[in-house]
């Protein structure tokens, strides 16, 4: 039986992308800047294309998604703070990366 | 190996003029890299390297971004290549890889960024295409920086721009710089090359095939863009005959400026209202220049192109004001947004579409996308109280479109006069650039002040011919029957219910269309300022009379080759044999 510690949190989410833009530089690079508060390891895929998981502290990662406007994507992360990393970025991205 | 022998290339005439300048190719170059082992010692040296570019890369993008706006799109793709450099993830996994494998780094470089292509999604629209794009340049400057060849876009001299093709987005950028000339090897006389060399009134050769294969770097060139021609290491006696063009047209040119005061008139005194075709601001100083009574065409596209938000409607109102201001009292007609075909935009996520020109552009995707539509009506409609804007609405082809823009229109005026300002009475037109507009010209009289026929589109349309196809320009025809056939028409219903009839595609400005559209009973032209003057001088040449009574021949006439003609005579009777030459009609 394997229990999980409590350093080791799973936590995941997922939420549709919703500004113009979808996840090009900009996005990415506040996405990246936001998740590097976070010691979790971040991972993060478009629904549809689960076999491109990308490092979420990684602006060439995220970009290579191609994460357009109303895509879906899963944010997973795994570590101490697993849960409060996935709830601000899914807040993040939601809030649309506050563009006009 | 090269190759200074004097080389003579043929291509389609864009704009017209002379150069002779040093040429700047705009190539981009692929490198070639190749797989290395390195030794173990090498290896340190070989990140060290790859460490210090990349920081160095850095130093210099973050220069350049401070010289930019940041609405510019290259603003946004400097930030993309920063973004990469400073990707901490990425340059570990380099890194790594190197000390691993053993290899050299640019090598590794290529194989991880190609691994990160190959896992992205191939998905609809140009959002994919654009990180290709993207991710391709970033590789270009990172190996060229690796191998210690750095290119830069700064030119200290004239020169003439040379390339096989220019995108919308580049050209923009190149006004600012010191280009005196475009010699490109693909594209037609209708293309956006060809239209913004006119406006800012330097030669320009298109069609040229693979001449830019062909050119070493900084060789001198001409442009010899009244017969469409370029000319590589030109000799001693060549340079000379050209220099003389040069001055002679120059001089032309001048002779033509002081028809700026003259009247705009026909030898039967019969008024004809010759006007500006302008799609950037900054062209306004043409207008005043060229003496055009007004603009008769403000194209607004350029409000959308390069950046990646929509503009605001302050941002349009803005520049409406500014032109308004400017012009006044002259007329000033606004076209709402044509984007769609070979106009670019990057912020409008449109899906791509088999064939653009049959497709969700202009007023179509203003009726879709109703936000983008209003925006810029409601930019107009505030912009009327400061003086007389009329609105014309392109590629209508039915009365729903009209009945859906009288209700919208209706709408906005409402909304801004309750906000407390006085919108003034804006003329509203209608487009005539589809066939079914102008086979249903009769109906849509109901709903327009005037007409704006687009005979660029027009001529595309009913002849099914791609405007920038260089395998078909030849079909291209302004004077094919069909065409006229579909002029008069329109005119004709026109006139009926007493509605002005402008024309403001490229016919407008050419010599013998000009005249026949003047013969057909069109008094408003709207033309490239560029050809202006030249038109005001025919026009001061001739009779109307003659032009009308000529018109109906034309229509009799079978063949493009057999209006022209007529036209021509036109100009012989006026001896008017100087024109007939410098247009080459002989």
């Amino acid at each position: 039986m394997t229990e999980l510690m409590p350093e080791n949190q799973t936590y995941e989410q997922s939420v549709v992308v919703s500004n113009w833009q979808g996840f090009h530089v900009r996005p990415s690079a506040l996405f990246v800047e936001a998740a590097s508060h976070f010691s979790s390891h971040i991972t993060v895929y478009k629904k549809g294309s689960e076999f491109n998981k990308v490092n979420g502290k990684s602006v060439m990662g995220l970009i290579t998604l191609v994460a357009q406007k109303d895509s879906e994507i899963v944010i997973q992360a795994v570590g101490e703070d697993a849960k409060a990393s996935v709830e601000n970025l899914v807040k993040l991205v939601r809030s649309g990366f506050n563009e006009e | 190996m090269k190759n200074d022998r004097e080389q003579i290339f043929v291509g389609i005439v864009a704009s017209p003029g002379y150069e002779i300048a040093h040429c700047q190719l705009l190539l981009e170059e692929e490198p070639i890299v190749v797989k290395r082992v390195l030794s173990e010692k090498d290896i340190e040296s070989e990140v060290e390297h790859f460490s210090v570019v990349l920081s160095d890369l850095d130093h210099q993008l973050r220069k350049v971004l401070e010289t930019l706006d940041s609405k510019d799109v290259s603003y946004r793709v400097i930030l993309s290549q920063l973004a990469f450099i400073e990707d901490p993830i990425f340059r570990q996994e380099i890194i790594d890889r190197t000390q691993k494998e053993k290899l050299n780094i640019d090598y590794i470089f290529v194989q991880v960024l190609q691994n990160q292509v190959s896992r992205m999604s191939r998905s609809e629209g140009s959002f994919y295409e654009q990180l290709l794009q993207e991710f391709s340049q970033f590789s270009l400057f990172v190996i060229n920086s690796l191998n210690g060849r750095t290119y830069s876009l700064a030119w200290d001299k004239e020169c003439i721009l040379v390339a096989r093709d220019l995108s919308p987005s580049q050209t923009v950028r190149f006004i600012k710089e010191q280009v005196v000339g475009f010699a490109i090897d693909s594209g037609s006389q209708t293309s956006h090359v060809a239209i913004l060399a006119r406006s800012l009134g330097f030669p320009a050769v298109v069609g040229l095939k693979n001449m830019s294969m062909t050119v070493q770097k900084d060789s001198l060139l001409i442009i010899d863009g009244c017969e469409g021609k370029v000319i590589i290491n030109p000799t001693e006696e060549t340079l000379s005959l050209y220099w003389n063009l040069k001055r002679r047209y120059e001089n032309y040119q001048n002779r033509l400026s002081d028809l700026k005061e003259q009247k705009s008139e026909t030898l039967d005194h019969r008024k004809i209202h010759l006007m500006a075709n302008v799609g950037f601001p900054e062209e306004i100083d043409t207008v005043h220049k060229m003496g055009a009574s007004g603009v008769g065409l403000f194209r607004t596209e350029f409000l959308y192109m390069n950046r990646v938000n929509l503009p605001t409607e302050k941002e349009h109102y803005e520049v409406y004001k500014k032109m308004l201001l400017n012009l006044k009292p002259l007329p000033f007609y606004i076209r709402t947004l044509d984007i769609g075909g070979d106009k670019f935009t990057s912020s409008i996520n449109v899906p791509k579409e088999i064939s653009s020109f049959l497709g969700l552009r202009a007023i179509r995707l203003c009726l879709k996308y109703r936000d983008i539509f209003t925006t810029q009506l409601r930019a107009i409609a505030r912009a009327s109280a400061l003086g007389s804007i009329s609105v014309i609405f392109p590629m209508i082809s039915n009365v729903d479109e009209m009945n859906e823009i009288e209700v919208l229109w209706n709408q906005v005026c409402e909304e801004v006069q309750s906000e407390g300002i006085q919108v003034g009475h804006i003329k509203k037109g209608v487009m005539i650039e589809t066939p079914s507009s102008a086979l249903i010209a009769d109906k849509l009289l109901n709903y327009a002040d005037f007409f704006s026929i687009g005979t660029n589109d027009l001529i595309q349309y009913t002849l099914a011919v791609e405007r920038g196809n260089e395998s078909i320009a030849h079909l291209y025809q302004p004077f094919h029957p069909a065409v006229l056939k579909l002029l008069k028409m329109v005119v004709v219903e026109a006139h009926r219910r007493k509605v002005p009839v402008h024309v403001c595609g490229e016919m407008a400005g050419d010599p013998l269309g000009a005249l026949l559209l003047i013969g057909l009973g069109v008094f408003h032209l709207s033309m490239s300022p560029v050809h202006l003057l030249r038109i005001k001088d025919i026009v001061r040449r001739v009779r109307w009379q003659d032009l009308h009574e000529i018109s109906q021949k034309l229509i009799d006439e079978e063949g493009a080759l057999g209006v022209k003609n007529r036209l021509k005579q036109i100009l012989l009777d006026e001896k008017s044999n100087d024109i007939i030459k410098g247009e080459n009609y002989e």
